[in-house]
Order: structure tokens, then C-alpha cells, then sequence
């Protein structure tokens, strides 16, 4: 550690102490944290949480009602619904994760190259988002699915590319009014090459934005994958994905409703869980920011 | 005014070549050969390469680009891989479905989310105004496939209500056009809101209400005429989430549209027809926030010296 670490560490623990503090006050986004807690937990103590097996089929008991033995009843093939919604809840996680953080790795140096060095790099980059944008999102994402093929991780390699120009614009903002900063200027004059002050002085400070709209767009990513399950273009049969378990209960919605409900009540709440704490955190960092998506 | 439209409107040109691009190269990258899927798997070489030749396939994809450009000016989509039809025409007996769900779901989702904003704001931090927040949040979290699935459940199969699926009457149409506009509903409610009390707080609000002014006045007159231009750019994009959501409603529903030919085409490796359908999308979506551009710099002249 040199000493001129120190000060900085000093002063990203005070910030995130200070956001931690604004989070804690807003009671919504403490629900928001603990929903995303409680899925994050059962996501990954699944395989000793669930009570049965979630792919093995018993035929003769297909589309029984909840019972005590079966919390949340048997699905058309008699697989336990509970302990799929559990193992969904490791997949839509992951589906969070990936595609979260295929958006971040793409749109945020997009954002800070193009916000930063502007001219007609900043030209050609607009443009593109342009068109990028006038896709609605899942529309976008179908089109991509179509050439790459069906499948979860397709789908959320897809979620997390169309994400992209979300970010890109939103760090293209900040990057922008951060670069006719004192401090960034200061920095220049004092002879930092342009990939030190943009990874030092300009990165983390859009972070706070990004980190917001990753939360949010999490819920985001969830609902779209889930979507694309319920079109049968994500996950195939028979991972326990949310969405696909939702399309092949609305076979049967008049005998056995149960199939539908419980995975639905799923996705709401993780999505319900991460949109409070998106809220929550934007209100924490930069309140500014209400109604970017 | 003109000249700002005008503008506008050249400014569109650009994207709109960019998302032809785009849709014709998925098209060309989709993997496996359109001519041998159009021709079906089992059929000889000789009509493969006669599709090839026809649809220009085997010239170099400059070439094919300019062919694809040249046929979308006189209104050619291709045709369709299963029915042979002209894809314009597959499309064509679908929008309008499409649009009335889309139409209607939108005049819920503005009447609606603006009533809704509008009494939150007025009485913030009141049991009101929490309730509708709560209820606002709900719509954008709650997945549009299964509200309307439970929607269908409860008012059609239970209580007999509606009808469970499909178009014609006014009854086919509520269920999937409340379904839709969920979500657009709690996201104008929230804009409307935070607009609202942004500008309950300017000083114009405050010189109004000195004048004398009755709270409705000043709210009616005052304060919602402002508030209203960043929802209006919001429903602009609304509209997108409207014509993407439509794909998941019109499945849940059989509501026989765009988006559900969609789904069918791609489950059917019926390529022409998903792309002919995401370009018409993008080039409405495209169309409507232009609208929505033009008519913000009617409301805010602000805008248009930027």
C-alpha cells in the first residue's frame, strides 16, 4: 500500500457508508434488499434446500394440487413445482449475473471512450445507439435469438448485449460533464496519459449511475428472459426456468391453475425485489437520476 | 418550426437505414441456407439453386444488400418461407389487430397513469399516494405473460366474464389491452408524480398560487401543462414497450396479430417473415417518437433553439 492510496480507500468506504446509510433510511429498499437476499440465498443452497429432485418425473401424481408433501402441488409431469421455482431461483440469478454484466463490460467503456475522447467517434457511436434504440428492447432481443438459436445462455448473452446502449448512454452523460472537471483537467496538465485519467478520475466516478441501472436493469433482464422462456426461446425443456415452467402451465390453467401461479408469483418477486432496491440505491446516490428508464 | 421538423425528420433517414442494415444482416447470418430451408429439406439441388438464383443469393452480399434495399422502397418484404405469400401481406392482414390492442392499451396506460400521478403528487406522503406508488410499482414488476394468464384465469375461465382468447368484440378486447398496458400504466404514474412535484416547486407555482389562485387553478393550468412534457416523452417510448409486450399478450391471449405471426415465424424457421415484422416494428417505433419530437417542440419551444 502506498500512502497515496489511503486517502482514496478512505474516502470510497465513506461514500459507500453514505449510500449504505441512505439505503437503511428507505424503508422500500430495505424490503427491496432483503427480497433480493432471500433469492440469492435459496439460488444457492438449492440442491440442500429442495425437497425433491426438480427434473424427476412421477407420472401418476402429475398435476396434483398443493398437498403437504407438495407445497406448491406437481406439474404436468408430476415433478415438484417447489423445488423447481427453488432451482429456477439459481438460474434466474445467474441470468442477472451474466447478463448485468455482458451490458456493463460493453456499454460502460463504450460510454466512457465515446463521452470522453468525443468527435466523430462520439458521431459514429451515437448513431449507432440510435439505431440500437429504435428497436423496442425485446423486439431486439428476438431478432438476435432468431440468428443465434433458442437457449438460456444465448438468451442471456442477448439480454446483456441489448443492454448495452443503456449504459453507454448514461456513463456518455456523466463522462461528459466529467471531463470539463477541475480535477480531470488538473490531471491532464500534470502530464496523466488519457488511459489513467479515464480509468482513475472518470470511471469511478460514473460508477454510481451504473451501478443503479444494473440493479434495475437486473429486474429487467429477469422479466425478458423469463419472456423469452414463456415463447419457448429460452431455456428448453427441462431446466426449471420460470418462464418455460409458466408456458407449459397455461396448458393446463383450467385443471390446474397451480402450475401457473406459483412460478409467476417467482419472477414478480424478483423482479419487485430488485426494482425496490434499483429505487432505493438511486434515491441513495444520485437522486437526479429518477426517470432514466 | 418548419426548419425544426424538417430537421427532425432527415435525422430519422440515418436510423432508419441503420436498422435495415441491421435486420437485413441478421437475415443473411442467420445460420443454414434460406434457400434450402424455403425449399425444405428433402428437396433436390436443382430447385435449392433455382430459389438461390432467384432470390439473388448466390450474388456477394453488397449486391444482395442492394437488391434487399431496392425491393423495401417498392414496399417488397420477400415472401413468406411457409405460405409463399408476399411477407407485406402476411404482416399486412395482422397489423391492424395489432394496432387496436396497441391503441387501446396506450389510452389506458395515459389516462390511467396520469390520473394516478396526478392525485399522488397532489397528496404526497398521503395513504393515497402510497397506495397508488405501491400500485404503480406492481404494474412494472409484474410479468405481462402472467398477469394476463391470471387475468384470464379469474375473469374468464371463473367467472365467465370475458372470452378466454381471440379477436372481434369489444369483450375480446379488454382483457389483453389491460394486460398490455399494465406496466406503461405504472411508469406514467410514476413519471407524472415526480414531474408533478418538480414543478409543484418552481416559482411560478408559488407566484400562482399567491395571486389568489384556487388549488385547481393553479394545478390544472399551472403546474400539469409543464409536468406533462417529460411524460409525454415517456409515452413516446411507452409506445415501444407496448409493441414489444404485444408479442407476449398476444400469445397469452391468441389475440391474432404481429407479434404472435412472429413467434409462430420463427418457431417455423419462417426467417422472412420475423424480420419483415421486426423492421415493421422498428419503423413504427420509429415513426411514433418522431411524432412525439415534433409535438414536444409544439408544447416546449424551448426545444427547438437547441
Amino acid at each position: 500500500m502506498t500512502e497515496n492510496q489511503k486517502p482514496t480507500k478512505k474516502r470510497s468506504q465513506r461514500l459507500i457508508s453514505q449510500v449504505w446509510r441512505g439505503l437503511v433510511r428507505n424503508r422500500s429498499a430495505v424490503v427491496g434488499l432483503a427480497m433480493v437476499l432471500v433469492l440469492a440465498i435459496v439460488g444457492l443452497l438449492a440442491p440442500v434446500i429442495s425437497p425433491y429432485d426438480p427434473v424427476r418425473p412421477v407420472m401418476r401424481e402429475r398435476l396434483t394440487p398443493p398437498t403437504s408433501q407438495h407445497w406448491f402441488g406437481q406439474d404436468e409431469m408430476g415433478r415438484d413445482i417447489l423445488s423447481r421455482i427453488i432451482h429456477g431461483a439459481r438460474i434466474s440469478l445467474t441470468i442477472g449475473v451474466v447478463s448485468v454484466g455482458v451490458g456493463m463490460a460493453l456499454g460502460v467503456p463504450w460510454g466512457l471512450l465515446s463521452g470522453f475522447f468525443g468527435g466523430k467517434l462520439d458521431l459514429i457511436s451515437q448513431r449507432l445507439l440510435d439505431v440500437l434504440l429504435a428497436f423496442p428492447p425485446i423486439i431486439l432481443v428476438i431478432l438476435v435469438v432468431t440468428v443465434l438459436g433458442p437457449g438460456l445462455w444465448n438468451a442471456m448473452i442477448v439480454i446483456g448485449i441489448t443492454s448495452a446502449p443503456g449504459y453507454s448512454r448514461v456513463v456518455r452523460g456523466s463522462t461528459l460533464a466529467l471531463r470539463d472537471t477541475e480535477y480531470v483537467q488538473a490531471a491532464q496538465a500534470l502530464g496523466a496519459s488519457n488511459t489513467r485519467v479515464i480509468l482513475r478520475h472518470v470511471f469511478p466516478n460514473v460508477m454510481g449511475p451504473v451501478v443503479v441501472l444494473g440493479t434495475l436493469y437486473t429486474a429487467t433482464a429477469i422479466l425478458t428472459a423469463a419472456g423469452l422462456g414463456f415463447l419457448g426461446l429460452g431455456a428448453q425443456a427441462p431446466t426449471p426456468e420460470w418462464g418455460a415452467m409458466l408456458s407449459r402451465g397455461r396448458e393446463y390453467l383450467r385443471v390446474a391453475p397451480h402450475v401457473s401461479v406459483f412460478p409467476g408469483l417467482a419472477i414478480f418477486f424478483s423482479v419487485l425485489g430488485f426494482n425496490l432496491l434499483g429505487d432505493g440505491l438511486r434515491d441513495a446516490i444520485d437522486p437526479r437520476m429518477r426517470g432514466v428508464r | 418550426m418548419l426548419s425544426y421538423i424538417i430537421r427532425r425528420v432527415l435525422l430519422a433517414i440515418p436510423v432508419l437505414i441503420g436498422v435495415v442494415t441491421l435486420v437485413f444482416l441478421s437475415l443473411r447470418l442467420m445460420p443454414g441456407d434460406p434457400a434450402l430451408i424455403m425449399a425444405g429439406e428433402a428437396a433436390p439441388q436443382e430447385v435449392v439453386d433455382r430459389i438461390r438464383e432467384r432470390l439473388g443469393l448466390d450474388q456477394p452480399l453488397i449486391v444482395q444488400y442492394g437488391i434487399y434495399m431496392g425491393s423495401l422502397l417498392r414496399g417488397d418484404l420477400g415472401e413468406s418461407a411457409r405460405t409463399r405469400r408476399p411477407v407485406s401481406r402476411e404482416i399486412g392482414t395482422r397489423l391492424p389487430a395489432t394496432m387496436e390492442l396497441a391503441a387501446a392499451s396506450m389510452a389506458i396506460a395515459v389516462v390511467f397513469g396520469l390520473l394516478a400521478g396526478l392525485i399522488s403528487a397532489t397528496r404526497q406522503y398521503s395513504l393515497v399516494d402510497y397506495g397508488t406508488m405501491v400500485g404503480a410499482l406492481i404494474g412494472i414488476s409484474i410479468p405481462v405473460f402472467w398477469f394476463g394468464l391470471m387475468a384470464m384465469w379469474i375473469f374468464s375461465v371463473q367467472l365467465g366474464w370475458f372470452p378466454v382468447g381471440g379477436r372481434g368484440t369489444f369483450r375480446h378486447l379488454v382483457l389483453p389491452a389491460i394486460t398490455l398496458g399494465a406496466m406503461s400504466t405504472g411508469m406514467i404514474a410514476r413519471m407524472t408524480r415526480s414531474s408533478m412535484l418538480e414543478v409543484l416547486r418552481q416559482d411560478y407555482v408559488r407566484t400562482a398560487h399567491a395571486k389568489g389562485l384556487g388549488e385547481r387553478a393553479v394545478h390544472m393550468k399551472h403546474a400539469l401543462r409543464n409536468a406533462l412534457i417529460p411524460v409525454m416523452t415517456l409515452a413516446g417510448l411507452q409506445f415501444g414497450t407496448l409493441l414489444g409486450g404485444s408479442v407476449l399478450t398476444e400469445t397469452v391471449f391468441t389475440w391474432p396479430g404481429v407479434g404472435r405471426l412472429m413467434v409462430n415465424s420463427i418457431m417455423n424457421r419462417d426467417y422472412p417473415v420475423v424480420q419483415g415484422a421486426v423492421l415493421l416494428i422498428a419503423v413504427i417505433f420509429t415513426a411514433v417518437n418522431l411524432l412525439v419530437d415534433i409535438a414536444y417542440s409544439v408544447v416546449d419551444p424551448r426545444i427547438r433553439y437547441d
